[in-house]
């Protein structure tokens, strides 16, 4: 019995176990299990008091019999123990009866807990194979997201990148669009005057087709573009819905594995559940409280910031008042102190007349006086000056004059030097004089004395050795300077003789020089000539056009240009060979050649870039142009002109009190309409009068110049009145 | 019978000119010859001058030499002209190789009056062409050789005055670098002097 206790114990707790694991149905088979706990208690009991009952039993046979009484008490006895025995056999049938049918129960019950556990267990398989599978769903999916993800993000990167190029090509062409357009109407207007402009319109208008046609192009690869986008945007959907779906999955997972503990824990949730909302209510009101203290203390908040701002204000204000009393005060000690110079400087004057105008008035005459006194001043200074020039002049005279006696004295010495020669020549001229007179008087005598043709020859020869001597004697005088007696104008004679000779001599050498030099050149002219030179100025060169050379450097470079073609081909269709390609060689290799060629298109873009400057630089003109003829406009005739869309000009004249006070004008069918503005409305008489019987428009505008002139120069001049008034 | 001598003798002006033509055909042909320009089966021989000259049968030439000397001939008579240059240059790299210079100067009277007539024989022209002529064919001994594919041009140097035809137009002077110069022979018909000099680079 203990045994088979035993192991229903064990056995119960193993249910336990499962049922623990299972979570199901718990608190019923709980309860069972208590009553057959109970049930196996009261088993346990009975059999311990039938336990009990045997030793007393054998006990009682032991005993010896005594007496009869005793005996018969005895026999009593036995036959109550007998009864006892009969029914506790009975009692023991029943209950082993009853612990039969308890069995067989209990084996009932144990086969369908059994059964149920196998169930479970059915069910726990099933389970983990549904979750290997979702697990397994799961990661694939998750991959396939990634995947698909990547993809995704990187296609919605490419779209971006497009998206923004095609947008920004867009834009670009979007913004040249206007300028163009705006440019073509500005043309428009111009048609008239300017036929090349109007070629250039024409290409323009060509370029802005070509570029409508591009931007039309470009927005349909955008819609293409953008249905791509829509329909990654759908697969991003689905993949987010099949990851919804997984993540729902994992939820209801997660629920079934914690739903018993759940259930659990809410049961003891909801039993708070009213202590709880009970709670809520209090925090809500006390947060409505909190939120009510909140909004006002921002307003008090705000209050205060502007209360502060006032009080700097006011402060500001109050330091401006200090300061201004301040300078009131001083001021008003600087007016004392004025009208105390004024009393001071003007005697006459009571302090009734103390006004700036006289002080000024005084002022005024001193500065006159001033004047004078300067003029005055300047005059004696000149007349100084012209003193001390005339001084200046005669002490350079002095200067001279004493020169002049210093030459004057160097003269006389010369002079007397001179006269002491001519003193000493004029010695021995007497001297030889005297001399020659002798001699004459000795030639008489002797003539008288001997008077032969012998005599007469050696006198002859004494006589002409005598002139020779004398001829000797003129030579050394000529020679010897010391002898000599310069006279000035000999003198001048000589050195101006001497400057000749030196320029004759210098001449000659220079005309060597240059002979020499012309001999060099014409050496070099005759080299040159040979080398090929020749006077640029006086030489035509000419030559044949249709000339061999000429024929053959062409005939060369078009053989080049042939043999560049060719080698391009010949790489080209190496390039095609290395490809792999040998079907239609020659014409794959043409295709590329013509797609290849580079130079052509290269002449195209430069063509294009000059063009596009060309278009700029027009651009920038017209602007300037057109800036200057709009300044102008507004200068000339008082209005600017400001050229809207629709043909729709705004016109604001110099005179406006307001930017807002213009006039709208719109061009229609080459007639101008006026339309309705705020300002307008301002001057309907004005309109009625010009345009309503006048049908002027330039009248209108004059009128409106000269009014708004006319308010504008009155209000200037009320200005000033009221200025003057103030002064006053 | 003294003028009449004279005029047998003498040359007159349109005599000189076409001398003077004939002495450049002949000169650029035997050079084209003697240089190599054009293949040399290309040339046939004619007699002139007492010499047997190689005259270039190409019609290209022929047709290129024919006008130019035949306005040659015209500004010759207008004195017009102050040399003319043979210009022979690279083909692939323009690079200038050779230049005759026929250097022209005007005698006799000065003025170009048609009728005007020189005291030359012509006997004497004709041997002093002659010996021009040889000297032309003897250039050929020290001359370098040109070994690339050449073209020749004719340069004409005239004054500014003249009236430039159609078919002709103004050019650039060529010169030589390094280039190094060879008199040759000169002759003169009394009315006309040729002086013929030919440049060519110097190898270094």
């Amino acid at each position: 019995m203990n045994k088979s206790k035993d192991n229903d114990q064990t056995f119960v707790i193993k249910i336990l176990d499962d049922l623990r694991s299972n979570n199901r149905s718990k608190p019923l088979r709980m309860h069972y299990d208590t009553s057959m706990i109970s049930s196996n208690d009261s088993l346990l009991l009975s059999n311990k008091r039938r336990r009990s009952c045997s030793p007393d039993l054998q006990e009682s046979m032991l005993t010896p019999v005594t007496s009869p009484w005793e005996s018969r008490r005895i026999k009593q006895e036995l036959v109550n123990a007998r009864a006892e025995i009969a029914s506790l056999q009975e009692r023991n049938k029943t209950l082993f009866n009853l612990k039969k049918e308890s069995d067989i129960l209990f084996e009932k019950e144990k086969s369908a807990l059994e059964h149920n556990i196998n169930k479970s267990k059915l069910m726990i398989d099933q389970l983990d194979n549904r979750l290997k599978e979702i697990r397994y769903e799961k990661s694939n999916l998750k991959e396939e997201n990634d995947s698909l993800m990547k993809k995704l993000e990187s296609l919605v990167e490419e779209n971006k990148r497009w998206t923004s190029n095609l947008e920004k090509e867009n834009k670009e062409l979007e913004d040249k669009l206007t300028s163009v357009t705006s440019e073509l109407t500005k043309y428009q207007n111009e048609s008239v005057s300017r036929n090349c402009t109007d070629y250039e319109l024409n290409e323009l208008k060509k370029t802005l087709r070509s570029n409508e046609k591009y931007i039309e192009e470009l927005t349909s690869n955008l819609r293409k573009k953008q249905i791509e986008i829509n329909t990654l945007e759908n697969d991003q959907v689905k993949m987010n819905t099949a990851n919804q779906r997984i993540k729902c999955l994992e939820n209801e997972l997660a629920s079934l594995q914690e739903n018993a503990m759940v259930v659990n824990a809410q049961r003891e949730k909801l039993k708070r559940f009213n202590s709880m909302e009970n709670e809520l209510v209090s925090l809500r009101e006390e947060v409505a409280i909190y939120r009510n203290d909140v909004k006002q203390t921002e307003v008090l908040e705000n209050k205060v910031a502007t209360l502060e701002s006032k009080l700097n204000k006011h402060e500001l204000i109050e330091k401006e008042a200090m300061q201004l009393r301040s300078n009131l005060a001083v001021s008003e000690d600087r007016l004392k102190a004025w009208i105390d110079v004024c009393r001071e400087v003007c005697e006459n004057v009571t302090e009734s007349q103390c006004y700036p105008e006289y002080l000024r008035y005084y002022v005024d005459n001193l500065k006159k006086k001033d004047l004078f006194l300067v003029n005055e001043k300047g005059e004696l200074q000149t007349n100084i000056a012209r003193l001390e020039l005339k001084l200046k002049q005669m002490e350079v005279e002095l200067l001279k004059a004493k020169e002049q006696i210093v030459i004057g004295t160097n003269n006389n010495n010369k002079n007397e030097l001179i006269i002491k020669r001519l003193k000493k020549q004029i010695y021995i001229i007497t001297w030889e004089r005297n001399d020659l007179r002798e001699l004459l008087d000795s030639f008489q005598k002797e003539v008288t004395v001997i008077g032969n043709i012998n005599g007469e020859d050696t006198k002859m020869e004494v006589l002409e050795k005598a002139i020779n001597g004398y001829k000797s004697r003129m030579n050394q005088i000529e020679t010897d300077p010391s002898m000599y007696v310069p006279t000035d104008n000999n003198k001048r004679w000589i050195e101006e003789k001497n400057v000749l000779l030196k320029e004759k001599e210098e001449l000659i050498n220079k005309c060597k020089q240059l002979e020499e030099k012309c001999s060099d050149l014409n050496d070099q002219i005759d080299h040159r000539a040979l080398k090929g030179d020749f006077n640029l100025k006086e030489t035509k060169v000419l030559h044949y056009k249709m000339n061999p050379a000429s024929e053959g450097f062409n005939h060369y470079q078009n053989e080049l240009a042939k043999a560049k073609q060719e080698i391009e081909k010949l790489k080209e269709r190496i390039k095609a060979m290395n490809e792999g390609i040998s079907m239609n060689l020659t014409q794959v290799v043409d295709n590329r050649v013509e797609t290849n060629a580079s130079q052509e298109v290269e002449g195209l873009k430069e063509k294009l870039k000059s063009q596009e400057i060309q278009n700029q630089r027009l651009r920038e003109v017209f602007k300037k142009s057109s800036q200057e003829f709009r300044e102008s406009v507004y200068t000339l005739l008082g209005f600017k002109v400001d050229g809207l869309q629709n043909n729709m000009y705004r016109l604001t004249s110099q005179f406006a009190f307001h930017e807002e006070d213009n006039l709208m004008f719109q061009l229609n069918e080459g007639s101008m309409h006026l339309l309705e503005t705020p300002f307008s409305k301002t001057i309907e008489e004005m309109i009625a009068l010009h345009l309503g019987q006048q049908r002027s428009i330039p009248v209108l505008l004059s009128s409106l110049t000269i009014d708004l002139f006319s308010k504008q120069s009155m209000i200037m001049t009320a200005d000033s009145t009221r200025l003057e008034s103030a002064i006053n | 019978m003294a003028t009449k001598q004279q005029s047998q003798n003498a040359i007159t002006l349109k005599g000189s000119a076409k001398l003077v033509m004939d002495y450049l055909n002949f000169g650029i042909n035997s050079i084209l010859f003697q240089r190599g320009i054009y293949p040399p089966e290309s040339f046939k021989t004619e007699e002139h001058f007492g010499l047997s000259i190689l005259v270039s049968t190409d019609t290209k030439i022929q047709q290129f030499l024919q006008p130019v000397l035949n306005q040659m001939k015209d500004w010759l008579l207008e004195q017009k002209i102050q040399k003319m240059s043979m210009v022979i240059s690279n083909v692939n790299t323009k690079e200038v190789m050779e230049r005759w210079d026929f250097k022209l100067q005007y005698e006799g009277s000065g003025d170009s009056n048609p009728d005007s007539v020189g005291n030359k024989e012509l006997s004497i022209i004709q041997k002093e062409i002659r010996d021009v002529l040889r000297q032309i064919c003897s250039t050929v001994s020290f001359l370098p050789l040109l070994d690339c594919p050449c073209a020749f041009d004719l340069q004409i140097y005239t004054k500014p005055d003249v009236d430039v035809p159609q078919e002709w137009s103004e050019t650039a002077p060529s010169y030589i670098a390094n280039s190094q110069e060879l008199q040759l022979r000169s002759f003169s018909t009394s009315l006309h002097r040729m002086d013929t000099v030919v440049s060519y680079k110097a190898d270094f």
